[in-house]
């Protein structure tokens, strides 16, 4: 299972890129994000494309799989934004 | 003594740029087919795509340019019928190979005329079928089949998640027996094909189901796909 690097869904099936480089063209079934495509073909980066979720109110996206009974969208993206947050510097004296 | 640290700093950014410098990593590919010929090549670090050509070596009087990358792809449409043409490939900034092909009255469909172009033997078994299976034997996953139609299905007029994982596994047929361009992943084994009548694109998993199936809007979308450009075997008759 690989993560979504822009909603942080755990449950992705493939990595959002082979190691040639390539897309999955997996559509992540939390924000519908289609690696390989848009990003590749519509050119959207993945912070454009989180803030679009984020402002459109975190909804699970996919009809054609069912929204996890235990699914938290703040949870899950907590875990992918913590890990793209810088640790802050520490002053030097 | 500055000048000497002049010549040292000098001699470091000359080592360095010659530490960079663009090199092909293998020769390029040329396939012809008919008046149009895609020539591909890998380079041992990403630079810009540029090609020329002309009818003599000494006039390459067209060019195309494409995105920065490690595999290179450039088509060359609308040539004259056999006619020998001089190409160079390279970046902006440095030519790396010149050569020559011949364009040919006939399609890769019709009577082959295909150089320099690899052949895989790669059937997937789901293509011995004569008729189309059903989506849950051709997708990859078919609990991703409805968001894919939802997402792309209007781009072929599908009027199902059904009728949309069929024609995505046709494109697929048609591949292998219309000759569209195809590259193989090397990677995960993956197929990319690409319709350039069309513009349809699909990816397909090593056993042959389909991973997705839509047009791209971005013209260059088939260049910036990675993978090696090969050839499916026409189908086997059932
Ligand atoms: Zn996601």
């Amino acid at each position: 299972m690989h993560s979504c690097p822009i909603c942080g869904y755990p449950k992705l099936q493939e990595s959002p890129r082979s190691i040639s480089g390539g897309g999955s063209y997996e559509i992540c079934p939390s924000c519908s994000f289609q690696f390989g495509v848009d990003d590749d073909d519509k050119g959207c980066t993945f912070i454009q494309w989180r803030k679009a979720w984020v402002a459109n109110g975190m909804k699970w996206s996919s009809k054609g799989q069912r929204e996890p009974k235990d699914w938290d969208a703040v949870k899950q993206l907590a875990t992918v934004v913590k890990k793209k947050t810088p640790a802050k510097k520490r002053s030097k004296k | 003594m500055r000048n000497s640290v002049y010549f040292f700093i000098f001699g470091l950014t000359c080592l360095c740029l010659n530490a960079w410098a663009v090199e092909l990593v293998e020769p390029p590919r040329v396939q012809v087919d008919g008046i149009s010929v895609t020539i591909s090549w890998k380079t041992n670090v990403e630079c810009g795509t540029r090609a020329s050509y002309g009818l003599s070596p000494d006039k390459f009087d067209q060019r195309i340019d494409g995105p920065v990358s490690l595999l290179h792809v450039v088509r060359l449409e609308k040539l004259q019928k056999d006619t020998q043409y001089f190409y160079r490939v390279g970046s902006a900034k440095v030519w790396l190979h010149t050569g020559n092909f011949t364009t040919s009255t006939e399609t890769r469909s019709g009577s082959e005329k295909v150089r320099e172009q690899k052949t895989i033997p790669s059937t997937p078994p789901l293509a011995l079928k004569s008729k189309t299976p059903p989506a849950r034997e051709t997708w990859g996953n078919i609990n991703t089949l409805q968001d894919h139609y939802d997402r792309h299905g209007q781009d072929f007029k599908a009027i199902s998640p059904e009728d949309y994982a069929r024609q995505a596994w046709e494109f697929l047929q048609r591949a292998k027996t219309e000759g569209l361009a195809v590259k193989q992943d090397e990677s995960d084994g993956s197929l990319r094909v690409y319709d350039f009548k069309t513009r349809a694109f699909a990816a397909y998993n090593r056993n042959g189901t389909t991973k997705t199936y839509f047009k791209p809007s971005s013209s260059d979308y088939w260049q910036r796909q990675p993978g090696k450009v090969v050839r499916l075997m026409p189908q086997s008759s059932p």
